[in-house]
């Protein structure tokens, strides 16, 4: 049981990490806050689950939802974004809600306002025996290892690579990297897409975990952010170690808070109580962060 | 001054002044006087709902203004405002005298501690914490059965004002207006006076002002919880306006709609949240009647809207009208 509520909270934890690289990058290269990343990640969940509903093949719909979200943030990136990064946090925010209220109505109204259900490929379905007795998903278990390669992938593309280092130094310092020759804009444009593609296989994997709906992406929304800041702002190590405490947090307290208020409390109470309480620990932990350490646990 | 200038009549006085008025922002609460007796009940309710999402706007911009307090969390004070409410009918209470006073009392000593624990932070992280606060007050009220958890609860009638009912649409309309209008004065007020002045030098520039021999913090935590204040007034306005209580005044998407219609309506002006919850609500009340899906619009006019009018409505309505702008 212990045992397999650590592996769930690693699962939420990378999953989580996924979606919030993307606002990471984003706040850490063009310091914008992004509340439509939530919708992309919806947008992802979405995309999958009509590709897999229409052409009965899921790895259609893992594709289709990738490319989909890419393609997404490069436009709205051209259209719209790319004149909000001189713009103070507030336009920002006011702008990218609205997008939000869009891509909600937009799905909304394709979907019929109907939460759409993946069903689990043949392949992944059933459990896989980690060790003598102990049984785990074995979408779960894909969903973990697809998680953890790509974060392994980002990290390597980041601090490896030419282009990673272009990122870099784009976050540092912009102004150098155009007077050296580079388009910084095209930069932009394309962290903005990978941000989003992340985001989008976040939902795309996520779709078949939970039922598909509108709103779905401004849960994730809050809990990026909290990552986000908790990480330090802009620090992808930093995300990457939130965003697994996060995951950890939130499962465990889900797991064991009714447990432990069950010695203090009646049971009727406790099924009130847990809930609330569980929720509130993320905040909580963010709060004590942010108090002690404003900056984010691994800002420079 | 030299001491030959004639002193102006007062009536010359009060012409100078209106004239150098926020004129849109008159007109504006002009048109909420005269609504009862114009058009129909129904967008007079309408309009009392403008006026309770505006006054909540309005604090929001406030502590925007004075302070730089981007706050993503005054949706914790509106919708304990309207808890109080509840709780009070719960208590035995019915009357706005006694609920009123004591509930503000109440959502002071909320933002004593949100903003004394908040403003140990700056910028972004400040958006955050009170995000998080707001989030905290949401689950802990979703989780009270006695307070109707996550479905809420329904209110029979309406707070009484020293014995009377305001339960008629009208009465109720003039009531959030004579509110609105004071709690409006009483800001503007403040603005003016040196505590207001200072803090407009603190939203520009912190560290000067502290070089200059202000002490900032206690200014700041000053004017968040005069803000919060006015947000839970507001609340307690909603609660009596809808005769209902739910966690949904405390979501964060009710924070979210505030900072909306504050720079929708012009970040830079008392009146920018009265004028962005208007335009708000008035493209709720139009939009839906022609389609379910009316936000499909709403969405991309707020993107068009941050682009092209990058200072609000109000202070390009505010040329047209020849005010200051």
């Amino acid at each position: 049981m212990f045992f397999e509520q650590c592996l769930n909270a690693l699962n939420y934890g990378l999953l989580l990490f996924l979606i919030a690289a993307g606002l990471s990058l984003v706040f850490g290269v063009m310091h914008l806050i992004n509340l439509a990343h939530g919708s992309i990640f919806m947008i992802g969940a979405f995309v999958c689950a009509g590709g897999v509903h229409l052409t009965n093949n899921f790895w259609l719909g893992v594709c289709l939802g990738v490319v989909i979200t890419f393609a997404t943030g490069l436009i709205i990136e051209r259209l719209i974004i790319r004149r909000l990064y001189q713009r103070n946090h507030l336009d920002q925010v006011l702008a990218t809600f609205g997008l939000i209220l869009f891509f909600n109505e937009l799905l909304r109204w394709l979907s019929g306002g109907v939460p759409l259900f993946v069903p689990i490929p043949q392949v992944f379905s059933g459990a896989i025996e980690v060790f003598e007795g102990f049984y785990y998903s074995r979408y779960r278990a894909v969903v973990t290892v697809t998680a953890l390669l790509t974060a392994g992938t980002l990290w390597l593309v980041l601090s490896k690579t030419r282009i990673g280092m272009l990122i870099r130094a784009s976050a540092n310092n912009p102004d150098m990297v155009r007077h050296i020759g580079f388009d910084v804009r095209l930069v932009g444009t394309l962290v903005f897409g990978a941000g989003a593609a992340l985001a989008g296989l976040a939902g795309v994997l996520t779709g078949p975990l939970v039922s598909v709906e509108v709103g779905m992406g401004e849960q994730v929304l809050i809990l990026a952010f909290v990552i986000v800041v908790i990480g330090g702002m802009g620090s992808m190590m930093g995300t990457f170690w939130a965003a697994l405490l996060i995951g950890l947090v939130d499962t465990m307290g889900r797991a064991y808070t009714s447990i432990l208020l069950g010695g203090l409390l009646e049971p009727r109470t406790v099924a009130n109580v847990a809930p609330a309480l569980s929720s509130i620990l993320i905040y909580v932990a963010m709060s004590i962060v942010l108090i002690t350490r404003p900056n984010g646990l691994f800002n420079r | 001054m030299s001491g030959n200038t004639p002193t102006p009549s007062p009536l010359q006085h009060l012409v100078n002044q209106l004239s150098h008025a926020d004129r849109a922002g008159l007109v504006l609460l002009l048109i909420f006087a005269v609504a009862p007796f114009v058009v129909p009940m129904h967008i007079v309710s309408e309009l009392t709902r403008v006026l309770i999402y505006g006054l909540a706007a309005c604090a929001v911009g406030f502590a925007v203004r004075h302070g730089g307090l981007v706050s993503f969390g005054h949706a914790a004070f509106f919708g304990y405002g309207a808890y109080i409410v509840l709780m009070a009918r719960q208590a035995g209470f019915q009357d706005a005298m006694i609920i009123w006073p004591v509930g503000l009392a109440s959502v002071a000593v909320l933002a004593l501690f949100i903003g004394f624990l908040s403003l140990k932070t700056r910028g972004v992280a400040f958006i955050m914490i009170t995000l998080g606060f707001a989030q905290m007050v949401f689950f802990i009220f979703s989780g009270i059965q006695a307070l109707g958890a996550s479905d809420g609860i329904g209110i029979a009638n309406r707070d009484t004002i020293a014995g009377h009912s305001i339960n008629s649409t009208t009465v109720f309309h003039y009531v959030s207006l004579c509110l609105t209008a004071l709690t409006l004065w009483v800001l503007q007020k403040i603005s003016a006076s040196p505590a207001g002045l200072v803090l407009r030098g603190i939203a520009n520039d912190e560290k000067r002002l502290r070089a200059l021999g202000f002490a900032p913090a206690r200014l700041l935590l000053n004017c968040f919880i005069v803000s919060a204040m006015i947000a839970g007034l507001a609340g307690m306005l909603a609660a009596n306006f809808y005769y209902f209580v739910s966690p949904a005044y405390l979501h964060w998407m009710v924070s979210g709609e505030l900072l909306v219609m504050i720079a929708l309506g012009g970040i830079g002006s008392a009146y920018g949240g009265l004028f962005g919850a208007l335009v708000l609500i008035l493209a709720e009340v139009i939009l839906s009647q022609y389609s379910t899906y009316w936000r499909i619009i709403l969405g991309p006019a707020i993107v068009v809207s941050v682009l092209y009018f990058p200072n609000g409505l109000h202070p390009a309505l505010n040329k047209v009208l020849g005010g200051k702008s």
